[in-house]
C-alpha cells in the first residue's frame, strides 16, 4: 500500500509537475508581487500551503524510493565509496546545476539588499511581503544555508568528479604505446599500406624516423615497429582546468573570508586611516571633469597623499578605472558628489504661527540645534532628504539629486528639554505646513551641502590565488582546443618490402593530418601504393565531383570520449 | 549628403539586407529543385583546428543561373559590409564625442551600439563557420535574428541612437577586450542556437542520419569555439575588469551572476554531449535553453532588473 503511494507521488511526471507550478509561482510572485502577493504564495492561503505540502510529499517520496538503492550502494561499497560514488554522481550534478540556476534566477530576479537600499526594497515590496521574503533569506540569497549548502555540494562534486578524471588521466599517460600487430594495424580507421620497390629497408627507416621527427613526434623503435606519439599529457589539461576552476572559488573565498571591500565617504582635507595598516590617507582635492561643452562627466579625481607617521610619503590621483594601491590596500574613484544626507546646512527661517511673527532666519548643520531665546525653545535640525518620499509611511530620499528637498526639525523647551513638536518642512510646498496645529513654521531659505568624494577601499588577500587561476583556465583552454594526443605505428614487415602505417589520435578527427603524414613518407623513392589499394585510405584516387570525400565514420560520435582505451 | 557620413544610416541599409538574405535562404529551402550547394558539405576535421587548409572536394554547385542560394550569400555579405562601414564610422563618432578618451574605441557603449555591433558580428560568424558547413535553414535564422536585432535598434524607445560620450566607468582598454571577446563568443552561440533547431526540425521530419550527423556537428563546433570566448572574456575578463574599476571582482550583481548561469549551461550543453552522445535529443534542448540564458543575460537584465551594469 504505501509502496503503491510513494510511487505516485514520488513519480516523475507528479514530481516535475508540482515543481514546475511551483517555479512558475515563484517567479510570477516576486516579479509581480501585487498580481500574486509573496505573503499569499508563501504559504498564506490554504491553496498555496496544499501545493507546498503536496511539493514536500512529493519530494520525500522521492526521496524514500530511492533509500533502498542507496542502501544497497552503501552495503556494497562501504559508506566512504558510497559517498565517493554520490559525489561522482552526473546526476548530483545535473540537480545541482538546476539548483544553481535557480538560485542565479532569484538573485537576479529579486533585488538583493547587499546592492539595494532596504527602504527601496519595502517600497517595492510593501513591508508585509519584505518581511516574507526577507525570513526566505530571498534578499541575502547567496549568504542562505540553502546556498551554502548548494555551493559547496557543487565544488565537493566538481571535486571529486576531477580526481576521479585525475587518476584516468594518470592511468592513460601511464600506459606505455605498444607495438601492433599488422592485421590490428590494418582494423585502425586511420591506416594506409605501401609497397617498397627499390631502395633498402634501412633508409627507408631513416626516412620514416626524419619526417616524424620533423613533425616533432617522439619515436622508438620496438623490433619491426617504429613507435610515435606527441602531446601523450594534453589529457591532463582538462584536469588542471577543473582544478584552477577549484582554485579560483578558493581565491574568492579567501578574500570573502580574510579580505575587505567598503566605501568611504570623505571631504577635502580629510584623513582616513584603513583595517590592519599603519599608514593614513589624506584626501587632498577631488574634482570632476566634463566633457568639454557638456555637463556629461567625462571622470572624477582624487588626488591622496599616504601619510606615515606625519610624514608625506607618497601622493596619488585616482580616477575611475586608475585605482592606486599601497601595500596592498587598493583605492578605487567610486564616486562624487554632494553630502546632503550627512553634512547639508539651511538657512531657514522661523515664524510664529499664531501672529504670523518672523522670529528670524537661522542657519545650522544636519544635526545641529539653534535657540530662540525669546520664545524658550531649542531647534534640532534632525535631517534632510533632498529628494524626499514617503514608503509604507517611511520617509526616505528617493535620490541624492535636489528633487524635492525637505528638512526635518525638532522643537524642545529650553528649560525643561521637553520635546514640545517635531515637523517636516518642504522647500517646494512650503504651505503644507499650514495644515499641522504647530506653535511655529519653518521656511527653507537656502540650502548647501559640502562636497564628497566616495573612495572604495579594498585589501584582496585572494588575488594572486585567483588570478593565477584565471591564467590557468586561459592557458588549458588553448591546450584544450590546439593539442592532441597522436600516435603512429610503423610496420617494416620482415622482407622490407610491406610497409604499414598506423595511426589513432585521441581526440577529434585525425584522418587530414594522418593522410599529410602518409603523404610525406610516401615521399620516398621507392615507395609505392600496391596493387590493390588498401581498403580505407587511397591517395591515388582524386575525389570525384559531387560525391562524399570520405565515408561516415563511428568518430564523430563523441569526439572525445576520454574513456582511455587500452593501446 | 552628411548622411552618408552618419553611422546610422549604414545601419538602416543593412537591416534590408539581412531580411533579404534570410528570404533568399527560405527560398532556396523553399525551391530545392534550384541549383544549391550539398548540404553539410566540407572536411570534417577536430574542434577548433581551424588552420587546415579547405578540401579541394568541396563541391560547386552546378548552376545555370543565379541560385537563390547564391543570392542569399550575396545579401549576406552585402548586409556585413554595410555593417562594417557603419561600424567604422560609429567608432569615430563616439571617439570623438569622448574626446578619445581611449585610444581605441568599441562602439558596444550604448544599447543601440551592441545592437547593431551584434547585428554586424553574428552574420560575420556565421560566414565563417558557413564555408565547411552549408544549411540554408541556419542561414535563415541566423540573418533572421540579425534582422531582429537591426529592427530593435531602429526604435528609439529600445535603443536611443545618439551617440553619447563615454561614461567613466567605461573608459578602459577592458572595453574593448571584455566586450569583444563576449560578442564573438554569443555570435558563435547564436549559429549553434540556429544549428541545434534546425536539427531538433529536421530530426521531427525523419531526415537523414548523415545529415543529421553533420547538423549537430555544426551546432556543436559553434558551440564548444564560443564557449573560451563567452568564459574568458565575459567571465574572467569581466571580473578582472570589474576589480580595476570597482574595486571588486565578484559582486553577484544581476548580471554577472546571470552571464555565470549562462556559462554554467553552456558548460552543461559540453558535458551532456559527452555523456548522452551527439544524437540525443536533450543535448539540443540543452544547447537552445543555454543560449536563450545568454539572451536573458544581456537583454534580459538590461531591460527587466537593471543594476550596477545596465548601461544604456
Amino acid at each position: 500500500m504505501i509502496r503503491e503511494v510513494l510511487a505516485i507521488f514520488g513519480s516523475k511526471w507528479i514530481v516535475g509537475g508540482l515543481l514546475t507550478f511551483a517555479l512558475a509561482g515563484l517567479i510570477l510572485t516576486l516579479t509581480m508581487p501585487t498580481l500574486l502577493p509573496p505573503t499569499q504564495f508563501f504559504g498564506g492561503v490554504w491553496y498555496t500551503r496544499l501545493l507546498w505540502m503536496l511539493l514536500g510529499l512529493s519530494l520525500i517520496s522521492l526521496g524514500a524510493r530511492a533509500l533502498p538503492g542507496a542502501v544497497r550502494v552503501v552495503r556494497a561499497r562501504g559508506l566512504s565509496g558510497a559517498i565517493y560514488q554520490f559525489l561522482t554522481s552526473i546526476r548530483l550534478a545535473v540537480v545541482l546545476i538546476a539548483l544553481l540556476t535557480l538560485l542565479g534566477l532569484l538573485s537576479t530576479l529579486v533585488p538583493q539588499l547587499a546592492l539595494n537600499r532596504r527602504i527601496d526594497l519595502v517600497a517595492r515590496f510593501g513591508a508585509e511581503n519584505f518581511e516574507v521574503l526577507e525570513r526566505l533569506g530571498f534578499f541575502t540569497i547567496f549568504s542562505t544555508w540553502y546556498s551554502y549548502a548548494i555551493v559547496g555540494l557543487f565544488v565537493l562534486n566538481l571535486g571529486a568528479c576531477t580526481l576521479k578524471r585525475l587518476r584516468a588521466s594518470v592511468r592513460y599517460a601511464r600506459t606505455p604505446m605498444t607495438p601492433k600487430r599488422p592485421d590490428a594495424l590494418r582494423r585502425m580507421p586511420q591506416h594506409a599500406e605501401l609497397v617498397l620497390r627499390a631502395g633498402d629497408p634501412a633508409s627507408l627507416r631513416e626516412h620514416v624516423l626524419r619526417v616524424l621527427r620533423r613533425r616533432r613526434f617522439r619515436v622508438r623503435e620496438q623490433g619491426d615497429q617504429i613507435l610515435a606519439e606527441k602531446w601523450r599529457s594534453e589529457r591532463f589539461a582538462i584536469d588542471v582546468f577543473h582544478i584552477s576552476l577549484l582554485a579560483a572559488i578558493a581565491g574568492l573565498l579567501i578574500t570573502n573570508l580574510f579580505g575587505y571591500n567598503y566605501l568611504t565617504i570623505e571631504y577635502e582635507g580629510s584623513v582616513f586611516t584603513v583595517p590592519g595598516r599603519d599608514f593614513q590617507v589624506r584626501v587632498d582635492e577631488f574634482w570632476s571633469e566634463n566633457y568639454p561643452g557638456t555637463e556629461r562627466v567625462m571622470d572624477w579625481k582624487t588626488r591622496l597623499t599616504i601619510l606615515e607617521d606625519g610624514r608625506e610619503v607618497e601622493t596619488a590621483t585616482i580616477e575611475v578605472n586608475h585605482p592606486f594601491t599601497y601595500q596592498g590596500i587598493s583605492f578605487y574613484q567610486a564616486a562624487m558628489g554632494e553630502d546632503w544626507l550627512g553634512g547639508a546646512r539651511v538657512a531657514v527661517r522661523v515664524v510664529r504661527s499664531e501672529d504670523g511673527t518672523d522670529l528670524g532666519e537661522y542657519k545650522a548643520t544636519v544635526g545641529e540645534s539653534f535657540v530662540i531665546p525669546e520664545e524658550g525653545v531649542r531647534v534640532r535640525f534632525g535631517a534632510f532628504l533632498p529628494d524626499f518620499a514617503l514608503a509604507n509611511n517611511i520617509p526616505y530620499s528617493r535620490t541624492l539629486r535636489l528633487l524635492n528637498p525637505a528638512a526635518y526639525f525638532e522643537v524642545y523647551d529650553l528649560e525643561s528639554g521637553e520635546l514640545l513638536f517635531r515637523t517636516w518642512t518642504f522647500s517646494r510646498q512650503p504651505e503644507i505646513q499650514f495644515f499641522l496645529e504647530a506653535p511655529y513654521r519653518f521656511f527653507l531659505e537656502g540650502m548647501t551641502a559640502p562636497e564628497f568624494t566616495g573612495i572604495e577601499v579594498s585589501w584582496d588577500p585572494g588575488l594572486p590565488v585567483a588570478y593565477g587561476a584565471f591564467a590557468l583556465m586561459t592557458l588549458m583552454t588553448l591546450a584544450y582546443v590546439f593539442l592532441r594526443h597522436q600516435m603512429i605505428w610503423v610496420h617494416v614487415d620482415g622482407e622490407g618490402r610491406r610497409v604499414l602505417v598506423g595511426g589513432r589520435a585521441r581526440k577529434g578527427d585525425f584522418s587530414e593530418a594522418f593522410g599529410r603524414i602518409v603523404q610525406e613518407i610516401r615521399a620516398y623513392p621507392g615507395l609505392s601504393d600496391p596493387e590493390r589499394p588498401a581498403a580505407g585510405w587511397d591517395l591515388r584516387e582524386e575525389p570525384k565531383p559531387g560525391s562524399e570525400p570520405e565515408p561516415v565514420a563511428a568518430e564523430s560520435a563523441g569526439s572525445d570520449a576520454g574513456r582511455g582505451d587500452p593501446r | 549628403m552628411s548622411q552618408l557620413s552618419d553611422s546610422t544610416f549604414y545601419f538602416f541599409l543593412s537591416t534590408p539586407a539581412y531580411f533579404l538574405a534570410m528570404f533568399f535562404y527560405l527560398l532556396t529551402i523553399a525551391f530545392p529543385n534550384r541549383p544549391r550547394p550539398r548540404a553539410g558539405t566540407g572536411t570534417r576535421e577536430a574542434l577548433g583546428i581551424a588552420a587546415a587548409p579547405v578540401s579541394a572536394a568541396l563541391p560547386r554547385p552546378r548552376a545555370e543561373g543565379l541560385s537563390w542560394y547564391a543570392l542569399a550569400r550575396a545579401a549576406t555579405g552585402l548586409g556585413v559590409l554595410l555593417s562594417t562601414v557603419g561600424i567604422v564610422l560609429r567608432t569615430f563618432e563616439l571617439g570623438h564625442a569622448s574626446n578619445w578618451a581611449l585610444t581605441v574605441f568599441l562602439p558596444v557603449t550604448t544599447t543601440y551600439e551592441t545592437l547593431t555591433f551584434m547585428a554586424w558580428i553574428i552574420p560575420l560568424a556565421y560566414l565563417f563557420l558557413e564555408r565547411r558547413y552549408r544549411f540554408p535553414g541556419v542561414g535563415a535564422i541566423v540573418t533572421g535574428i540579425a534582422f531582429t536585432m537591426l529592427a530593435a535598434a531602429a526604435s528609439p524607445v529600445i535603443a536611443p541612437r545618439a551617440v553619447a560620450p563615454v561614461v567613466p566607468a567605461l573608459q578602459s582598454y577592458w572595453l574593448v577586450i571584455h566586450v569583444i571577446f563576449l560578442m564573438i563568443g554569443i555570435a558563435l552561440f547564436t549559429t549553434g542556437f540556429g544549428a541545434s533547431l534546425l536539427y531538433l526540425w529536421k530530426r521531427r521530419r525523419g531526415e537523414n542520419p548523415e545529415l543529421l550527423a553533420k547538423i549537430e556537428e555544426l551546432a556543436y563546433k559553434a558551440n564548444a569555439l564560443g564557449f573560451p570566448f563567452y568564459g574568458i572574456g565575459g567571465l574572467i575578463f569581466g571580473s578582472i575588469w570589474a576589480k580595476e574599476a570597482w574595486g571588486s571582482y565578484w559582486e553577484w550583481d544581476p548580471k554577472e551572476t546571470a552571464m555565470l548561469i549562462a556559462w554554467l549551461a553552456y558548460a552543461f550543453y559540453l558535458h551532456a554531449r559527452l555523456l548522452f552522445g551527439p544524437r540525443d535529443v536533450r543535448v539540443a534542448w540543452i544547447s537552445i535553453g543555454a543560449y536563450l540564458m545568454v539572451l536573458y543575460t544581456w537583454i534580459g537584465i538590461n531591460y527587466f532588473v537593471g543594476g550596477l551594469h545596465s548601461f544604456t
